[in-house]
């Protein structure tokens, strides 16, 4: 019988170090451009609401501070496709790396 | 019920913000509008663009306020904001902020062949390409199709950039391009140049929280030419015509001591009295009282110098980098501007006080 | 002759989407099948007309998350057909290694857990591995490994920089010979012999009649590729030829998927080489500038994906969007396949036309080839679950 092709490829994997990288102890680097948690900078922002009128997703709000109006992002709804990045004209958002935002209750996922 | 019209609602809570229809009230249907461009480039939901009678909306306004904030004629524009930012130790009364006043001219043959004066700008422009301290520049280049009419452009090269050497006197919208540079073309370091409305605009949109800062962020150095009107460009093919000159045989034109000067295959065919185009400079620019791009990080122009020489302003820091670093490598030579500066101020003082 | 009805689905190991197929065996041979499609059925149509069509592209990614991709591309090109508006080559190039990538990640996936079922698990992690690869590709260029998010109306989101190119095809050129070595253990496994050939045929003639589409119907012989009939994105300058195999069994529809897996190497190489320098993309205004219609057909990793949107002069959402997926055309071809055969067949089968039954079931009236029954019976369903 023929032996399978594979089985050469097998044998010589098990003397291989596995690909498995054991998060969490060691976490593979993120791309430049990752798309996580938001960056919501609020000395730039003028409250204008853009971002919150092109959310795909309606996941931003827009909340009254005293005279100004902030957005705040509920991460719970985002999608990270960061068109509100793309559309802030003062650049009052900006993309982050942090992709660890399981919490435990939804009111942990609101982002100001 | 989509965003937009929920949103609305919360922001509208408080100031009613600024539209599109305010630019239009309060600058455009006044006949101040300098058409720059600066209010298209700013639109993030490329709601407007530029036509021959000024910004135009195509999209729907999302009151961002971006584009009134960005305007340099908006009642919402603030000089002093913009003086303030500037790094310069000197002022002076219609110069403006700045380090020194100095004459100066290109040292490379392929400038001086195409220079208006002394090939400063292109100069720097090179330098700049050249070091990799700008990856794009706002140039007004010339229209393939219709002679000496100025079309904004993006170069991206050294090369692209000496390709738009020369003064045009028609008026460019060259902050349009603006959204080419950063928008399509995704650069991070522009350079732009332009005439003293278009460089308020810039700077402006640097230093206003309210305008497209994001845009301001990308913009690297702002280089300022030396200005005292525009001209539309029908009213100049017909000027020309009315002398028999075909603005397609035209090699160059300029404006010095006073005369406008057309120049074919390299000789003068045409020189008159610059007081003879009064009433075909462009309406909006009477409201001017800036001649030398008072806002710029370097701003360059003839008046002051001997032929064949330019006048630089250095008004900030990186301004003075950029100009000494050209210097020091050779591509530019430099000496005393002597008395040209008090003509200059003299020309700046009449187009700051003119009626 | 005692037929039995062998219900699978909609949860099951062997599907990866929830669907209801009804078969009436007899013995161990499938006699009949009975699809009812409709489990994932969302209401996207409706709410692609609720929404901006600015958000409408991020809602048509979500129509399928392996294909996510190809969906935001027939999207956006189906807008820009209705705007009127042309994009920038460069753009078209970057669409297009974008699009290849993400049929390579879908196709190394359904290689993969074909594998599984077969119960060749060692081959489905290898394929699972290379995967990463793409995924890791996938993320440099746009963000995030699957969920791309990277067309929009005009051209694309992010230029790229040498870097990301270089990056790219240092990674293809190791995963073409990888993927050669998988051909020829495909071509050369008794497992996967047994489990595969002659397994799910389906004639030529038959194909055709039923309008299948995609590697499905090039399994059978039948040359179909939008790629190559109606070119999009880069497909007019990009050279590019159709895989076909004669077979027409469920062997032949997996060797098509790795086989347009290296043709995509090549495509992507060849973009790479040729890709032009320009602007990434042009300013589009949110409101339609006429009123128009506007569609798209792309060439998906599961077949010929349509989008049909219609548009009105100054309104920013559309007045209506269709969307017709391959896996829809696929569902009578397979439930032909599956006839003649044995039970334990049906995952094998089932999963060499590629189901996305995520992709299937947006539509908003559910008219399947057998008529309005099956209407009734979704009504039926959803009457019962109510009380």
């Amino acid at each position: 019988m023929r032996l399978p092709s594979l089985l050469k490829e097998v044998w010589s994997n098990l003397f291989k170090k596995p690909v498995t990288v054991k998060y969490p102890f060691k976490r593979l680097p993120v791309s430049p451009i990752y798309r996580g948690k938001h960056e919501i900078l609020r000395d730039r922002c003028t409250g204008c609401g853009l971002c919150a009128k092109i959310c795909p997703a309606f996941a931003i709000t827009m909340e009254t501070i005293g005279d100004k109006v902030f957005p705040i992002i509920d991460l719970g709804k985002c999608i990270f496709c960061y068109q509100c990045e793309d559309v802030c004209p003062r650049g009052a958002i900006r993309r982050g790396k942090d992709f660890e935002l399981a919490s435990w209750s939804r009111g942990d996922l609101i982002l100001r | 019920m989509i965003n937009v019209e929920r949103i609305e609602t919360q922001v509208g809570g408080l100031a009613e913000p600024k539209r599109f229809r305010d630019l239009m009230a309060d600058v455009i249907s006044k006949g101040i509008c300098s058409k720059c461009g600066m209010c298209v480039s700013s639109c993030q939901v490329h709601a407007l663009v530029m036509t021959d009678e000024g910004p135009k909306r195509v999209g729907p306004c999302r009151q961002c306020e971006a584009c009134y904030y960005g305007c340099p004629r908006s009642p919402a524009f603030s000089g002093e904001l913009l003086e303030a930012s500037l790094s310069s130790e000197n002022k002076d009364e219609v110069l403006g902020r700045y380090i020194k006043i100095v004459s100066a001219r290109t040292t490379r043959d392929d400038v001086r062949a195409r220079a208006q004066d002394g090939g400063v700008v292109t100069t720097l422009l090179i330098y700049a390409f050249e070091k990799g301290l700008i990856d794009g520049v706002i140039v007004a280049s010339k229209s393939p199709i219709e002679a000496w009419k100025p079309v904004p452009t993006v170069a991206l090269t050294a090369s692209e950039a000496l390709e738009a050497a020369g003064t045009k006197y028609s008026n460019s919208p060259n902050l349009v391009a603006l959204k080419d540079a950063i928008y399509c073309y995704e650069l991070n370091r522009v350079c732009v140049v332009g005439v003293p409305c278009q460089v308020a605009a810039a700077r402006n949109v640097k230093v206003q929280p309210k305008a497209a800062t994001k845009i301001g962020d990308k913009i690297a150095f702002i280089i300022g030419l030396f200005c005292m009107e525009s001209f539309p460009h029908a009213k100049l093919v017909e000027y020309l015509l009315s002398h028999d000159i075909d603005i397609s045989k035209v090699s160059k034109f300029d404006i010095k001591e006073g005369k406008f000067r057309v120049y074919i295959e390299g000789s003068e065919a045409l020189s008159v009295p610059i007081k003879d185009l009064k009433d075909y400079a462009n309406e909006y620019c009477h409201v001017c009282r800036d001649l030398t791009s008072l806002y710029a990080d370097v701003s360059v122009g003839a008046i002051g110098s001997q032929h064949g020489w330019s006048t630089v302003i250095i008004r900030t820091n990186e301004g003075a980098k950029l100009f000494e670093g050209a210097v020091q490598e050779g591509y530019l030579e430099v000496k005393d501007i002597g008395s040209g500066v008090d003509v200059l101020r003299k020309i700046a003082k009449r187009k700051a006080s003119k009626k | 002759m005692s037929a039995i009805d062998l219900i699978i689905g909609p949860v099951h190991p062997a599907l990866h989407e929830p669907e209801r197929f009804v078969f009436k065996i007899d013995g161990e041979v499938v006699v009949d099948v009975e699809p009812r499609i409709g489990f994932v059925h969302r209401g996207i149509e409706k709410a692609l007309s609720e929404r901006t069509f600015v958000q409408d592209i991020y809602l048509a990614e979500r129509i399928c998350g392996i294909c996510n991709v190809v969906h935001t591309l027939t999207a956006v090109q189906a807008i820009e057909n209705a705007f009127g508006i042309e994009v920038p080559r460069r753009a078209r190039y970057l669409r297009t290694i974008v699009h290849e990538l993400n049929r390579m990640h879908s196709h190394l996936l359904i290689l993969g857990v074909a594998c599984e079922l077969m119960g060749f698990d060692t081959l489905f992690m290898l394929f699972w591995r290379d995967r990463e690869v793409v995924m890791d590709l996938v993320e440099i260029i746009t963000g995030n490994r699957v969920m791309s998010a990277y067309n929009i109306i005009g051209g694309v989101r992010r230029n790229i920089s040498d870097f990301e190119i270089s990056e790219i095809k240092k990674a293809l050129g190791s995963m073409a010979e990888r993927l050669k070595h998988y051909k020829k253990v495909f071509m050369e496994d008794p497992t996967v012999r047994a489990r595969c050939v002659n397994v799910g045929y389906l004639s030529r003639a038959r194909t055709l009649a039923l309008g299948a589409v995609g590697p499905t119907a090039r399994g059978s012989g039948v040359e179909i590729d939008v790629r190559a009939e109606e070119p999009y994105a880069a497909f007019d300058e990009v050279p590019y030829t159709a895989v076909v195999y004669n077979e027409g069994d469920s062997w032949a529809r997996l060797m098509v998927r790795i086989d347009e897996t290296l043709e995509s190497i090549k495509i992507i190489e060849q973009c790479l080489d040729r890709m032009p320098s320009g602007p990434v993309k042009v300013p589009v205004p949110e409101a339609a500038p006429r009123t128009a219609e506007g569609f798209s057909v792309t060439e998906a990793p599961r077949g010929e994906l349509l989008h049909h949107v219609y548009a009105k002069e100054g309104e920013d959402k559309p007045i209506r969007y269709r969307v017709r997926t391959p896996t829809y055309a696929n569902i009578p071809a397979v439930c032909e396949m599956l006839k003649g055969g044995y039970i334990a067949d049906i995952p094998v089968t089932l999963v060499s036309i590629d189901p996305c039954f995520s992709c299937t079931d947006r539509v908003a009236l559910v008219d399947v080839n057998s008529g309005e029954k099956r209407v009734v019976d979704i009504f039926t369903l959803m009457r019962r679950y109510r009380k």
